[in-house]
């Protein structure tokens, strides 16, 4: 399927962060977490202040439970 | 003009379902969970089930001047100072400009700025000889009274013998 954009905000850093530091992505509604946390490394050193901004797209699918039975 | 920077990007599978009407926050942590971005929420555009693959996208914006607006800004104060020489009738450089309307070019003309050193010719006692006018008026004063100054001043003198010379008779 093609890509599709979700959402899309902005914010500003609250902290410095430098590339050699990790960072994990969480996506959540109010305090239950939707994903387990995956990590990164900025390609770029971060300052607080720094305008950021992150695009969540859906690039797949769940197999729906038929077609998941007929693969089975 | 913005400049973006792609900072990294994560791909994952939904371990729950999230509604449209639901508010979807994204956390950037750092370390043992600390936050470094102020609050990021949104609606997702569609809803989203478990084992969805999701591909997020970091990025760092930079606003960037656009250097044509600046030029133009820059421009436009220049014009504005500029139409402020204009009303003033002085220059960027201090001088004096000529005025653009006739009413303000009769004005000056009636106060003897366009001609130097009293050469007004608005009246004969006013004339001066052209011999001793040093300023570019002459021409200006045949256009007004169809004579130069010297023929101007060349009957003046003609006329104030001859009265002087019929008071004479008189006497």
């Amino acid at each position: 399927m093609e890509p599709v954009i979700i959402g899309q905000v902005d914010a500003n850093m609250t902290t410095d962060i430098t590339t050699d530091e990790e960072l994990r992505v969480l996506l959540r509604v109010v305090w239950t977490a939707k994903n387990n946390e995956v990590a990164f490394k900025p390609a770029e050193d971060l300052s607080r202040g720094d305008r950021i901004r992150v695009t969540v797209e859906k690039v797949s699918e769940a197999p729906r439970a038929e077609e998941a039975e007929k693969t089975e | 003009m913005e400049s973006i920077v792609k900072l990294g990007e994560v791909q994952f599978e939904m371990t729950g379902d999230v509604k449209t009407t639901e508010e979807l926050k994204v956390l950037l942590r750092w370390g043992w969970g600390a936050e470094i971005t102020n609050k990021m929420a949104f609606n997702p555009a569609e809803e989203l089930k478990t084992g969805d693959g999701i591909k997020v996208t970091i990025e760092k914006v930079t606003i960037i001047p656009d250097p044509v607006e600046e030029e133009v800004e820059e421009t436009g104060v220049e014009a504005e100072q500029g139409v402020a020489g204009e009303a003033g009738n002085v220059s960027e450089t201090g001088e004096a400009v000529a005025p653009e309307s006739v009413e303000e070019a009769g004005v000056e003309a009636k106060q003897g700025v366009a001609c130097e050193a009293g050469n007004v010719n608005e009246t004969e006692e006013a004339v001066v000889p052209a011999a001793e006018c040093e300023c570019s008026c002459i021409s200006e004063c045949k256009e007004e009274t169809g004579k130069t100054e010297v023929e101007t001043a060349v009957e003046a003198d003609t006329k104030i013998s001859t009265e002087t010379v019929d008071d004479t008779k008189a006497v």
